[in-house]
């Protein structure tokens, strides 16, 4: 649990300096890697952890597959709901809200995965 | 001893299936590079391209209809995403002038946000944003623009796509079933994916199907429920009228099965000997309700105040399926200005391969429903399948609508159609000549149908390539006019020329070249000029024309140009079909 935190950190770590930092090649080829993760696969990854228990029907390839279509539907959603603030959507906007939403969500999925160990345990 | 040559062989066919693909993608022609051409496929795809595509056939087909090739489908599913990155990614991003005239649309509204961080306010991208806020935040985060988003994005929705009617199809059909459901979909998907709104949509409606499916086929129930929920307000955002397809083929289910039940219960005797078992219908009636809920409280919010008016939009959400007197007055005179050998080929795959489809899906759907027991997955498919039909109508109404119908159609038919087949084989009923044959058929079948998919793939849409004059004029706004310009394009869709509430508002999109520098924006009365470039582009077999577009021309000329308040008049005019407005 602890070493999903630090990969979770590492990731936005990385993106973030790829996002902000890198704009010429070779490092430039690093935000096509990691961008595109965070906008459409990591959300939804972390929405999976917290609706499906690892005891679920799901095989991996379903959850691979529903990790990939739930962060398209998260980020269209979080995109509608960044239309309607006065800020609307630029880069700043769009990662920090990501961002955001990744965390809740993978803080949500720690909490089930410990409420679902604890539950197991007794 | 046999069994280890197969999977030798199968070994052999996957390695080359990826090395030809390496090859092909190491040498394949560059990215716009390919003309406008309906056959560029055709006509420059290397030698590797088509052994690519044969082997990754070949391989998928021992896969599916030998024993103990191989435990993992994951083999399988990469040579179908293979496949589909042959027949549908790489080419539709190898052209040169990338933009399709529905696709320039899109482009457009993600420039837009680009520029203005929100949706245009009153155009189409409100209404439908789904495509436009996925792309943009792609578009954003990436760092990339807006024409290379709808290059990825063609190679996204295909690849989810595929995976999703893959899952669908293991609830039915088990994982070989699926694999075949797969090479069927590839097979008979002659439209592809282009970027736009219905594309796009044709994920989120395959990954809301899934969910449903499974909700209702199998466990867990409650999970899969809340993430089908997630994915309807999704769908409904990205195109409505694709959505309302989701909650008419949730609804058939419970009608079929009711009056289904109803007539049959008139028989107990037969009743019996079917040992027919009631389905569990209320989830359907439900899920049908709070879909209908959601529906109706955008269609709400998007201005729609009134239950009356709400009401008003289904229809209008169903007209957009079954047309009306005008649309089909210009789709008919659209039809009249193509060359008889491009009818011939439009007729030969819009009538042909659909009717096809349409009789093979219809027969099957009553075999499941009539000559199995009667369980919940024989009613969800077939009703599922069923509930499309209605569309066809439209068939005999325009025949160019009829992509619509085809695409929600397809992925039931694939599903149907596999479980059919893998029946057919699981059961062996007939000698083993007859089995021997049937399989040298499907095999023909397939081979035949996926290689045809190169060559007539685009041959039913149009593509923009901005014509001589055009260029003309662009150059001389590039070097005369200042201020913010306007350039309609000229191409023979009129869809995206729709005035909105204001007379001096109109979809304006962006001509496409590479060159081109120039603002846009919504309203009209903003620009110091307005370019209009209206020349259509002709498709012969094999020749590429370009003819004055008749219809859009006058219709826009009279809507918008003529009109004195704008205050614009004609200053440059290359021909009649190439002209420049400046305002006085």
């Amino acid at each position: 649990m602890k070493m999903r935190l630090w990969y979770i950190t590492t990731f936005f770590a990385l993106t973030f300096l790829s996002i902000f930092y890198s704009n010429v090649p070779p490092f430039l080829y690093f935000r096509y890697l990691f961008a595109p993760l965070l906008i459409s696969y990591l959300p939804g990854l972390m929405l999976v952890k917290i609706i499906f228990s690892k005891n679920a029907n799901l095989d991996p390839l379903e959850r691979l597959a529903l990790s990939f279509g739930l962060s398209m539907v998260l980020t269209i959603l979080i995109g509608l709901f960044l239309n309607y603030t006065p800020w609307g959507l630029n880069l700043n906007t769009v990662f920090v809200s990501l961002t955001l939403l990744t965390v809740v969500v993978s803080v949500g999925s720690l909490i089930a995965d410990h409420a679902r160990n604890s539950s197991n345990n007794q | 001893m046999k069994n280890d040559k197969i999977r030798s062989i199968f070994k052999c066919m996957i390695f080359f299936s990826y090395l030809f693909f390496i090859v092909f993608v190491l040498t394949a022609p560059r990215l716009d590079k390919a003309q406008p051409d309906p056959y560029f496929q055709l006509k420059i795809m290397p030698i590797v391209y088509w052994l690519g595509v044969i082997m990754s056939i070949t391989s998928l087909l021992i896969s599916i209809f030998y024993e103990g090739v191989h435990n993992s489908s994951s083999f399988g599913i990469s040579v179908l995403m293979l496949l589909m990155a042959y027949t549908n990614c790489i080419p539709r991003t190898m052209y040169k002038n990338p933009i399709y005239t529905d696709a320039m649309a899109f482009n457009y509204q993600v420039f837009y946000v680009l520029k203005n961080s929100h949706v245009a306010p009153g155009s189409e991208g409100e209404a439908v944003p789904g495509i436009t806020l996925f792309s943009s935040m792609l578009s954003l985060i990436m760092g990339i623009d807006d024409i290379l988003v709808s290059k990825i994005i063609q190679y996204f929705i295909p690849f989810i796509t595929l995976l999703f009617l893959y899952l669908t199809a293991q609830l039915f059909t088990g994982k070989k079933g699926a694999l075949l459901c797969g090479l069927i979909f590839i097979g008979f998907n002659w439209l592809g994916f282009v970027f736009n709104k219905q594309s796009f949509s044709f994920v989120l409606q395959s990954l809301t199907s899934y969910c449903l499916a499974k909700s209702f086929l199998a466990t867990p129930r409650r999970s899969m429920y809340a993430t089908t929920l997630l994915c309807f307000v999704a769908l409904v955002v990205s195109h409505p009228a694709s959505s309302f397809m989701t909650i008419v083929n949730i609804f058939a289910p419970f009608i079929l099965s009711s009056s289904l039940f109803f007539v049959l219960k008139l028989n107990e005797t037969y009743l019996r000997t079917l040992g027919l078992r009631d389905a569990n219908r209320k989830p359907f009636l439900s899920t049908t309700l709070i879909f209908f809920l959601i529906w109706i409280n955008w269609n709400i919010h998007q201005g729609y105040p009134h239950l009356y008016d709400a009401l008003t939009t289904t229809i209008n959400t169903l007209s957009e399926f079954y047309g009306s007197p005008v649309i089909a007055s210009e789709v008919q005179g659209i039809a009249s200005g193509y060359t008889p050998a491009y009818r011939s080929i439009t007729t030969m795959r819009l009538y042909g391969m659909s009717i096809l489809s349409v009789t093979i899906g219809l027969a099957l759907a009553f075999f499941y429903m009539f000559n199995k027991k009667f369980d919940l997955k024989s009613i969800f498919l077939s009703s599922w399948f069923l509930s499309t039909l209605p569309l066809y109508l439209y068939v005999l109404y325009a025949s160019r609508w009829l992509e619509k119908p085809y695409l929600y159609a397809l992925f039931p038919f694939s599903i149907l159609l596999s479980w059919f087949i893998m029946d057919f084989y699981s059961r062996r009923p007939f000698t083993k000549i007859i089995t021997k044959l049937a399989k040298s058929l499907l095999v023909s079948y397939c081979l035949l149908l996926v290689l045809l998919l190169p060559v007539t793939m685009y041959a039913h849409i149009s593509f923009v390539y901005p014509s001589t004059p055009s260029l003309r004029l662009m150059d001389y706004i590039t070097k005369h006019v200042h201020g913010t310009v306007s350039v309609f394009g000229g191409h023979i869709d009129v869809d995206y020329f729709v005035s909105v509430n204001e007379p001096s508002e109109l979809y304006i999109k962006r001509i496409y070249t590479r060159t081109e520098k120039f603002d846009v924006y919504w309203n009209l009365s903003s620009y110091d000029a307005v370019a209009i470039t209206f020349r259509s582009y002709a498709k012969d077999a094999f020749v590429v024309t370009f003819v004055p577009s008749t219809i859009l021309f006058p219709s826009l000329e009279e809507k918008m140009l003529m009109k004195p308040e704008l205050g614009f008049a004609r200053i440059y005019v290359i021909d009649s079909w190439d002209i420049l407005y400046l305002k006085q």
